[in-house]
């Protein structure tokens, strides 16, 4: 009997020990990991106040945000939020309008995504809440990467300027496989130069790769969809995941691909409570 | 007369010879040309297996379907001895894409900062 206590002691400590050990793996406790997130780059950058963070590149080097400043005296993306404005009052064929679709009238959401939907099992972005919209309401579905559906993001993005990032992870194993997919895909080498996201937007923010500045990760999805003066366009969030993928000779996935939203959720979760300033204006 | 039949005579041989060492350096040409197809085919039936599985994992290289493609027009040349080239190194790039999705698949929690 005495044997047999003492052996029940020993499991209970190691099980404890085990279960104290998975919370500390990066995957298991979002908001732990989020906080880990965090810090690392308020150590890396001390004199950057956390708001900062959703500036990308501009705070971190004051010469390029000078520069951006002045671009966004006559921002490049304002022709794209009044076309996005006009997108999203005009009414479908059967007189609903994409307000009808969310909430609050789509004013002020922006924030709120992406979310996970326990119905379908999946990661929800905005711009694939648009096309489940249009689709509800017998309209065609837009392309994912630019054009209309990036205007119309545009708009309900700088109807949300100022509201913090508030993405939720809900405590249901789904949604937790969701975030560790997407928490993987963010920290996983690929391509034949062997990069990870995190290897050029963690480990080495704020240093330059030939004549660019890699900006944190840290506020990364708050100012999206982004006019980007090489694109000469505005884009969404998963175009540019694809450039980044390509830019390491990784063959990028489809935009709203399942990887790429659990990534996007990853990488929004990481940056709660960071304003959201979109749409942005980058090199 | 003798001698011009044993000069007709040799001069005969040494065609027959030529001809016949043409004819099995052609055969030998045309065996070897049929080799490299077939091995060519191999190589390639391997890359586009390859292909396939870096894909679903989706550590795919950009340089496998360019090299792929490679493969393919130097085939349409019937130039099977570049195409196999190409189809090999497409076959190594998959191969690569699959060892590095298998690798990151337990290392990439190294680089989550703790």
């Amino acid at each position: 009997m005495k044997y047999l206590l003492g052996a029940a002691c020993v499991c209970i400590f190691f099980v404890q020990t085990l279960q104290a050990a998975d919370k500390n793996m990066p995957g298991i406790s979002p908001a732990e990991d989020q906080k880990s997130f965090v810090e690392y780059f308020s150590k890396r950058f001390p004199s950057v106040p956390f708001q900062e963070f959703g500036n990308g590149i501009y705070a971190l080097d004051e010469g390029q945000r000078a520069q951006w400043e002045e671009i966004e005296q006559f921002p490049p993306y304002e022709f794209a939020v009044d076309a996005g404005k006009a997108l999203f009052e005009t009414p479908f064929a059967n007189g609903k309008s994409y307000g009808s679709c969310f909430e609050n009238g789509g004013i002020g959401v922006r924030q709120d995504y992406p979310y996970f939907d326990s119905g379908s099992g999946q990661v929800k972005t905005l711009e694939l809440a648009i096309n489940e919209c249009r689709e509800n309401n017998g309209e065609k579905k837009l392309k994912y990467k630019k054009g209309d559906i990036a205007a119309i993001s545009a708009y309900m993005a700088f109807t949300s300027r100022g509201e913090l990032l508030n993405v939720k992870v809900p405590d249901e194993p789904a949604a937790l496989a969701a975030y560790q997919d997407g928490m993987q895909f963010y920290y996983e080498k690929r391509g034949q130069l062997n990069f990870s996201c995190a290897d050029c937007h963690v480990q080495n923010a704020g240093q330059n790769i030939r004549a660019d500045s890699l900006s944190a990760a840290l506020g990364h999805p708050t100012h999206f969809p982004v006019y980007r003066s090489k694109w000469g366009e505005l884009g969404t969030l998963h175009r540019r995941f694809g450039g980044c993928n390509k830019n390491v000779r990784a063959t990028p996935l489809d935009a709203q691909s399942e990887s790429y939203r659990n990534l996007e959720y990853f990488l929004s979760y990481m940056s709660n409570g960071l304003e959201i300033n979109g749409p942005g204006a980058r090199k | 007369m003798i001698n011009k039949h044993k000069k007709i005579t040799n001069n005969c041989l040494i065609v027959t010879v030529f001809m016949t060492a043409w004819l099995g350096l052609c055969g030998s040409a045309f065996a070897q040309g049929e080799n490299m197809e077939s091995s060519y085919k191999q190589t390639l039936g391997l890359a586009l297996q390859a292909n396939e599985k870096v894909m679903v994992l989706e550590h795919q290289w950009t340089t496998v379907p360019v090299l792929l493609k490679q493969a393919e027009d130097a085939a349409g040349e019937k130039d099977f001895a570049r195409a196999n080239e190409f189809a090999a190194e497409a076959l190594k790039h998959a191969e690569l894409g699959i060892e590095q999705a298998e690798q990151q698949g337990q290392r990439w929690v190294n680089a989550v900062p703790r």
